[in-house]
């Protein structure tokens, strides 16, 4: 069976500055090859450090922007060797939530314009009368009265503000939502909130998630299987709560060490050999984690470990914990 | 350092002026750190914008903001702007409107130090490198603008502005949202460094209490625009007495453990504050006395009165409903609440 999401072998790089204007512009790769795979009505957690390439891997799924080598494939069709009207098509299936409540908005727009909005682009030929309703369904579905099709982003709170995102991101009933940090910008009760609409509306739609958050805690709540980033690579990969529980890559170990907990003391953000979170240089060859491990040994210097084939649990380390 | 007092904030909006803050009060001394949590629209943001005297146009005030003795609520534009950026730093709630999309992050940083320090060019590009060091940033080309970083890293770049010129306060409204929990770590450690180094003080507004219980030794918990609990971490957390305080708990994923569980209802907006203590209609142990009169901040627990301590329950029939002593200013780090059934202590 093909999965719906598949990502293979993805590479990402940005063109930098150039120093002077005569010089080439130096390339900085931000995917180094990373594979994923979420099922029909499955939901994959992906976390890790800032800058390590979450938001890009998001936008690439998005078919947002090309990536230099790879693959992504949405039902076993690879989105970057679509044709125009194909991948439109294609984007039906696949819509995004963005972090931002107050940028992701409009705000010179009405709330049934903006949930209308990947109708009008994806499904142009819809009429008004069937948008209307559309429209006002998923409204009711993330919990808004049908009234508030004819306001304004400004009259609503920020969580009132990723609920209409959310609805518009359903209106096409996509198979897949890609949502980078839906709910980092929101107040632990709203969070709670929307947390909750987001798990009933998996069941109630079928809906796969691909749930990109630094937050590990709501990963907990929200996703099925999680996958690990660092540096632009998946360190581990497995189910959301046997990960959390008992990592086995001394990275997502140090994650989960340093989540701040009412009532208990802060763990240093200072790995055990003394180099600090971001400023660890990534080596040529070897683990890209080795310089901020704990327990690298000297193979981990010179030999690159692999994620291996898919299997219930995976990690990337010579010597998983 | 710092002092509010019984500040007051009102704002002009449609059917006249509505009260935004009311009788907030607290301290900060030099090195110390307060943590400000609270729903949305509790007003957090709101008391920040006050101290830094930015509120909205048409605010009208009342009570006093003394730093080092002046009080920044009488003061001057002049005056306000010669200690924003400089003596008092300010992390604002969203970091891309804080940074100009057409400059580049180090001349970002380099600003400040030129405009108020005076630094000469070669100098103030040397501590601006060293700034984005102790963010984190080291590895990040000080030549590249801000749609170059991402969400985390431009965040950061806003708290090494905020702290370039060497403030002895920092206000910072939700500085670690966009921050993974190694980074988060990595800016709650400076702060504490900076605290200990050069008695920074700091007033940190988040959502997260397990960040505030990790780094601030007071929190305030704001509800509606006041107030309601306060006190040293330890002691708050250990034994939260107003029935708000737990709410937010619950509803926290980190500490929920499983589903989290959604405060029912919504903050009040100024406009429709219900009278007497404004989360009553939300609240699991609201009696009608609640609805009668604000309750005020008092220590806890209540002792001596016949009743148990911790429990200042009025719902039983013989006893009225006890009014504590009112002790605005909430002293140095003693717990008080302000709440006519708070929880007992366990
Ligand atoms: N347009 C760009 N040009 C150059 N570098 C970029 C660009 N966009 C992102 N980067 C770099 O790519 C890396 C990955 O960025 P990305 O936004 O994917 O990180 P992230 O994991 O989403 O982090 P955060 O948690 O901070 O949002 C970062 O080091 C960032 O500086
Ligand atoms: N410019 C403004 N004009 C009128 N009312 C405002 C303005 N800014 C904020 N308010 C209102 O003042 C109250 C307090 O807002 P404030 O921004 O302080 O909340 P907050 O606690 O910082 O919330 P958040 O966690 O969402 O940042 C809210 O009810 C808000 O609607
Ligand atoms: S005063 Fe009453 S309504 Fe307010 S928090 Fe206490 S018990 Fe609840
Ligand atoms: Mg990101
Ligand atoms: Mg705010």
């Amino acid at each position: 069976m093909t999965a719906l999401l598949e990502v293979a072998g993805l590479v990402r790089e940005y063109a930098l500055p150039r120093r002077h204007p005569f010089a080439r512009a130096p390339h900085l790769r931000v995917l180094h090859g990373v594979d994923l795979t979420v099922p029909e009505r499955g939901s994959l957690g992906i976390v890790g450090e800032s800058g390590s390439g979450k938001s890009t891997l998001a936008r690439a799924v998005l078919a947002l922007e090309r990536p230099q080598a790879g693959r992504v494939a949405l039902r076993g069709r690879d989105l970057f060797a679509l044709r125009a009207a194909e991948l439109r098509a294609a984007r039906r299936d696949i819509q995004p939530v963005f972090q931002d409540p107050y940028g992701s908005l409009d705000p010179r727009h009405s709330i049934g314009r903006i949930v209308a909005e990947p109708i009008a682009a994806l499904e142009p030929r819809t009429g008004g009368g069937e948008r209307r309703e559309r429209v006002a369904a998923m409204l009711h579905a993330v919990g808004l009265s049908p009234a508030a099709a004819d306001k304004f982003p400004h009259e609503f709170s920020g969580g009132q503000r990723q609920r209409i995102a959310i609805a518009r991101a359903l209106v096409t009933r996509p198979a897949l939502i890609v949502a980078d940090e839906p709910v980092s910008a929101l107040d632990v009760s709203v969070q709670a909130q929307v947390l909750g609409l987001m798990l009933d509306l998996q069941a109630e739609f079928g809906l796969a998630w691909l749930f990109i958050s630094h937050d590990l805690a709501v990963v907990r709540v929200i996703t099925a299987r999680v996958a690990v980033l660092y540096r632009g690579r998946v360190v581990e990969e497995g189910p959301t709560g046997a990960v959390f529980d008992a990592p086995r890559h001394p990275y997502t170990a140090a994650l989960i060490a340093a989540v701040p907990r009412v009532g208990q003391q802060r763990r240093s953000a200072v790995s055990a050999n003394g180099a600090s979170a971001n400023d660890a240089p990534v080596p040529a060859e070897g683990c890209a984690y080795a310089p901020r491990c704990a327990f690298a040994a000297p193979r981990c210097r010179t030999e690159r470990p692999t994620l291996g084939p898919a299997a219930e649990r995976r990690t990337a380390c010579h010597l998983p914990l | 350092m710092l002092a509010v007092e019984n500040l007051s904030v009102s704002l002009p909006m449609e059917g006249g002026r509505v009260p935004v803050l009311a009788d907030v009060s607290f301290a900060l001394a030099r090195g110390e750190s307060v943590g400000l949590v609270g729903e949305s629209g509790s007003g957090k943001s709101m008391t920040a914008l006050a101290i830094m005297g930015l509120l909205p146009p048409g605010a009208a005030t009342s009570g006093r903001v003394l730093f080092d003795g002046r009080d920044l609520l009488a003061a001057a534009e002049p005056e306000l702007c010669a200690i924003r950026g400089r003596r008092i730093g300010m992390v604002f709630q969203e970091p891309m409107t804080a940074l100009n999309p057409l400059m580049s992050i180090g001349a970002q940083v380099t600003e400040p130090l030129r405009l108020h320090l005076r630094l000469g060019r070669a100098e103030a590009e040397a501590r601006a490198r060293r700034l984005l060091a102790r963010v984190g940033l080291a590895q990040i080309d000080p030549h590249r603008h801000p749609h170059q970083l991402s969400g985390g890293q431009r965040q950061r770049v806003v708290i090494a502005i905020a702290l370039a010129c060497g403030p002895e306060l920092l206000i910072a409204d939700e500085p670690t949202t966009a921050l993974d929990v190694t980074m988060q770590a990595q800016v709650l450690d400076l702060l504490g460094e900076l605290a200990a180094e050069q008695g920074l003080a700091l007033l940190l507004i988040t959502h997260d209490l397990g960040v505030v219980s990790a780094t601030a030794a007071r929190v305030m918990v704001m509800y509606a625009g006041r107030v309601v609990e306060a006190g040293g971490t330890g002691a708050v957390f250990a034994a939260m007495a107003h029935p708000y305080t737990r709410a937010l708990f619950a509803a926290s994923p980190h500490e929920a453990g499983g589903r989290p569980a959604p405060i029912p209802g919504q903050v009040p907006d100024p406009q429709h504050r219900p009278p007497g203590c404004a989360f009553a209609p939300r609240c699991p142990r609201a009696q009608r006395d609640c609805v009668a009169t604000v309750p005020v901040l008092s220590p806890l627990p209540f002792k001596g009165r016949g009743l148990g301590e911790g429990s200042a329950c009025g719902a039983s029939a013989a006893s009225p409903a006890p009014s504590p002593p009112p002790s605005p200013a909430s002293g140095r780090g003693s717990h008080v609440a302000a709440c006519f059934h708070p929880h007992p202590a366990p």
